[in-house]
């Protein structure tokens, strides 16, 4: 790698190759479903997946974010996407406060079974959303929380997975400084807004990142808990207009693929400002 | 005026680990008292104990009066700088300094006055808004002291606050610690295991080992007269030599000289120390001891040798004519340099 024989170096034109072949392989798709949103769904249908942008960039992508769809003709894209945000931040804030300050109760306060407690917390992640779908559909209705932004983040904000890397991240603060506060007269709850939760910052990033897309990616439990066509998700949007084949004419698939790209860029937005906080974080961060 | 009172302390942990086994000991006022012993003695222990970060088994803990262990450690007016500085990775060095100051809602003011002096004291100054890593070891260490000084506590208390720096910076440290306590004035215990340290910066030392305090004096007192054998091997480098021997009629021998005049000290085994500096070397040619192997150490050279038993013998004295390693020599001592220790480790004469 460094002997200086630049780009045609033996060892690093395969590196290269290697590479470039996966980003190619992670791009082209993308890329074909943008160029082909540019075209009329008669030339996908006629020529397939359109490699060079069309002449429909303008009106497909304004239709989409503007033109009321669904059976009730009341949800646009962008009301999609502005459920998905909910959603995504929903889920992502709401995860990372629920999951710290459990995490914060289970390392440092002794309590009866706090041991016992974190591994029927971390014993949750055995059981997913589909294997509890039902009763957890069922508590929510009993709730009154159908058709709400309460009921599609509330019933899925504890987080097994975020109690857990929260946990070992407290764990491995040093106990002086917990001990350093006590002394300098922070309690509990100082000691939770001043020491921990800025010493937790590159966490907080990485878990905002995995909280938002699992959020954002949410089909299954909008799809049961809502019937109001105004919490369509952008995710479920998708699909929706892939199936509108009932009014027996050729499916808009210019507009799902605008659609997908549409939902796309929030999540990249997301793991793009918080990758570079993250690794801020990373490097500033000494415990 | 502050005084540490401490009375019976027993610590046993939920274990049923008994680590503090009833201390009893009063610090004075403006006094620099050091915990020394090997690790596991319950030194630290007995120091968190005052900070209130470990809770009092049984026993007394009074500060002027006042009983301390019904306080939280906030309230005990102590400060304490520990082993690895504890300092905020990320607040600046100013905010460390003043974080206590603000949780005890001390006026903005009087914060920036007394930041400003506690930073000037220890030459800190000009890092005030560096981040603790952006800071050497010493200067962390600077850090973590003026986190103690600006809440003006009643008692300094230290954690091995050495241990971390090299051997040149820990000197010079050592110095300064023991400068700014005479200058403040503020009473402090310091906890370390490194005997020289101990000795160099405490005004008394407790010294400890297996729970209970084997010995408190002045450093000299220490090491001219220690309490018990333990304390007699963990204080002194080159460590004090060993030799068993029998007590007959209060004469003792050894190394054929005769040492009479112990009456107090009943018949039977005993076992003498005699410090490496307190041992002579008087013929060399001829004698009892084999040397196997000299250190010079420029003002003075370190000699082992063996015994015909083959105890190891260690003589510390000036330069007088290099000792070849494999001649043999002969030893004399003077009676007042003898430590006899009975069976049970204790001082007899």
């Amino acid at each position: 790698m460094k002997n200086g024989n630049g780009i045609f170096g033996s060892g690093q034109f395969v590196d290269h190759l290697i590479v470039i072949a996966g980003i190619m392989f992670l791009v082209v798709p993308l890329w074909m479903i943008f160029a082909s949103s540019t075209h009329l769904p008669e030339v996908l249908i006629r020529d397939g997946l359109q490699f060079f942008p069309g002449e429909h960039f303008l009106d497909t992508y304004g239709s989409v974010l503007t033109e009321r769809r669904g059976f009730t003709k009341e949800v646009t894209a962008s009301r999609m996407i502005m459920n998905s945000m909910i959603l995504g931040l929903g889920f992502a804030i709401g995860k990372i406060l629920v999951s710290m300050t459990a995490a914060y109760a289970i390392v440092y306060f002794r309590f009866p079974l706090a041991g016992f407690l974190f591994w029927v917390i971390f014993f949750t992640l055995l059981l997913p959303l589909e294997v509890r779908i039902i009763p957890s559909y069922q508590v929510a209705a009993q709730l009154g929380l159908l058709n709400t932004y309460t009921g599609l983040i509330l019933p899925l904000i504890a987080s097994a997975t975020g109690t857990f890397f929260f946990r070992q991240f407290y764990r491995s603060v040093p106990e002086e400084l917990l001990e350093a506060a006590r002394l300098d007269g922070a309690g509990p709850f100082k000691f939770f807004i001043d020491i921990l939760l800025p010493l937790s910052r590159t966490m907080i990033a990485a878990m905002f990142i995995f909280m938002f897309v699992v959020g954002w990616n949410q089909y299954l439990w909008p799809l049961l808990l809502t019937t109001d066509e105004s919490f369509t998700t952008i995710v479920f949007g998708i699909s929706s207009v892939m199936q509108n084949i009932d009014e027996s004419r050729i499916p808009d698939y210019h507009r799902g693929f605008a659609l997908g790209i549409l939902a796309l860029i929030p999540p990249v937005m997301v793991v793009v400002l918080f990758q570079r906080w993250f690794i801020k974080g990373l490097l500033e961060s000494e415990k | 005026m502050t005084s540490l009172t401490l009375r019976d302390i027993e610590k046993i942990y939920p274990n049923g680990t008994r680590a503090l086994k009833g201390i009893n000991l009063d610090i004075r006022d403006g006094e620099f008292m050091v915990f020394v012993g090997p690790s596991g003695c319950g030194k630290s222990t007995l120091l968190r104990m005052v900070a209130g970060l470990e809770t009092v088994t049984a026993g007394e803990m009074l500060l002027d009066a006042q009983d301390l262990t019904k306080l939280s450690p906030a309230d005990r007016d102590v400060a304490m700088v520990f082993q690895n500085y504890a300092l905020y990775p990320h607040m600046n060095v100013k905010s460390n300094i003043s974080y206590a100051l603000k949780n005890r809602n001390v006026p903005r003011d009087e914060i920036d006055l007394r930041v400003a002096q506690a930073s000037e004291m220890l030459n800190i100054s000009e890092y005030l808004d560096r981040k603790p890593s952006q800071l050497s070891g010493g200067q962390k260490q600077r850090v973590a002291m003026g986190r103690a000084i600006v809440r003006k506590p009643k008692i300094f208390l230290f954690d091995e606050p050495l241990s971390n720096l090299d051997a040149l910076l820990r000197t010079r440290m050592r110095v300064e610690i023991r400068m700014l306590q005479r200058q403040l004035g503020i009473t402090s215990i310091f906890v370390t295991h490194d005997q020289i340290e101990a000795m160099t910066i405490g005004d008394r030392l407790a010294v400890m080992n297996n729970g209970i305090i084997e010995q408190v004096g002045a450093p000299m007192e220490i090491y001219s007269q220690p309490a018990s054998a333990f304390v007699a091997s963990f204080i002194g480098s080159p460590s004090i030599n060993w030799v068993k021997c029998d007590m007959l009629n209060g004469v003792v021998s050894l190394f054929g000289q005769s040492f009479s005049g112990f009456k107090s000290v009943p018949d039977g085994p005993v076992t003498v120390g005699v410090r490496p500096e307190d041992v002579q070397c008087t013929k060399q040619g001829e004698g009892e001891i084999t040397v196997t192997l000299t250190e010079s150490l420029g003002a003075e050279d370190i000699i082992y040798g063996t015994t015909p038993s083959g105890e190891e013998i260690r003589i510390r004295q000036r330069v007088i004519r290099p000792v070849e390693i494999g001649t043999r020599i002969a030893v004399k001592f003077a009676k007042s340099k003898l430590h006899i220790f009975g069976g049970d480790g204790r001082r007899v004469n």
